[in-house]
């Protein structure tokens, strides 16, 4: 304490399960999250002021069952830290609707980057790419794709489909989401 | 102690997720919860759906009150 105020981590003992079990995609400029205290998870997903209902979404991707994973990495140089974050989700099947789907990816990434939200199997949710916490702009957390690639197969049995590689650098691991993954449903 | 909250006409339609639901607000039965929410972060975002909203000193006295008749129910019902 005479230098720093740390606290303890700790958990209800018990298991855990890995993987992912629903992504969503928004637009980072539609949304705001509600924080009561900073490091406090968000309690609250609502629509910004001029965002349409039309077009302001959380839209799910539907990706192969137990093959998405959220990856992250933390260094530090001097005092200056990086978290670099990595989704990645593998969508079967390569087809017009894919290319639709990853040329708006690579659009919004170049303009005005991405926002995920992603619940684990272990029924946490966490949200990247956000930009607006509490009717505030937050320091810019720029989310693209980047890295992913696809493949046909040479065989029936062979992958056909994409690997989509979502990437992106800020400060500090993601903050959960506690309002539940019916209170994003709403916004589908 | 009632106490009194009301989302602004133009905003009844309006689609907020929190606590576990995103049904329009006209429709929440949890609105307290939000408009607790609301003040607690000073989320202008938020603030804006309210037409009337007590302090939140009222809304904790409230929500005291209503645990405090809730624990009395369950030792009498006992």
């Amino acid at each position: 304490m005479l230098c720093v105020t740390l606290q303890p981590y700790k958990r209800a003992c018990g298991g855990v399960t890995g993987g992912i079990s629903r992504l969503w995609i928004f637009d980072p400029a539609d949304f705001d999250y509600t924080q009561v205290a900073t490091g406090d998870p968000y309690t609250v997903v609502a629509r910004r002021a001029g965002a349409m209902p039309a077009t302001a979404k959380m839209f799910p991707i539907k990706f192969q069952f137990k093959e998405a994973e959220r990856t992250w990495k933390q260094s530090v140089k001097s005092c200056s830290v990086k978290y670099e974050h990595e989704i990645k989700a593998q969508l079967p099947q390569l087809s017009n609707d894919l290319t639709v789907f990853l040329k708006t990816l690579d659009s919004a990434g170049c303009c005005c980057g991405l926002g995920f939200v992603i619940q684990h199997n272990d029924g946490k949710i966490f949200v990247i790419g956000e930009r607006y916490v509490n009717a505030n702009a937050i320091p810019f957390f720029e989310v693209k794709m980047d890295g992913s690639d696809g493949a046909s197969g040479k065989l029936y049995d062979d992958f056909n489909g994409s690997n989509v590689v979502i990437k992106g650098d800020y400060t500090r691991e993601l903050y959960e989401f506690t309002g539940g993954a019916t209170a994003i449903e709403g916004f589908e | 102690m009632a106490i009194e909250i009301k989302i602004k006409k133009e905003f009844e339609l309006e689609i907020v997720g929190f606590n576990g639901a995103a049904l329009p607000l006209g429709q929440r039965t949890d609105i307290d919860v939000l408009a607790m929410l609301a003040l607690q972060s000073s989320n202008h975002n938020l603030l804006r759906y309210f037409e009337k909203l007590p302090t939140l000193q009222e809304l904790e006295t409230a929500k005291a009150s209503t645990f405090i008749k809730k624990t009395e129910e369950k030792i009498i019902n006992k």
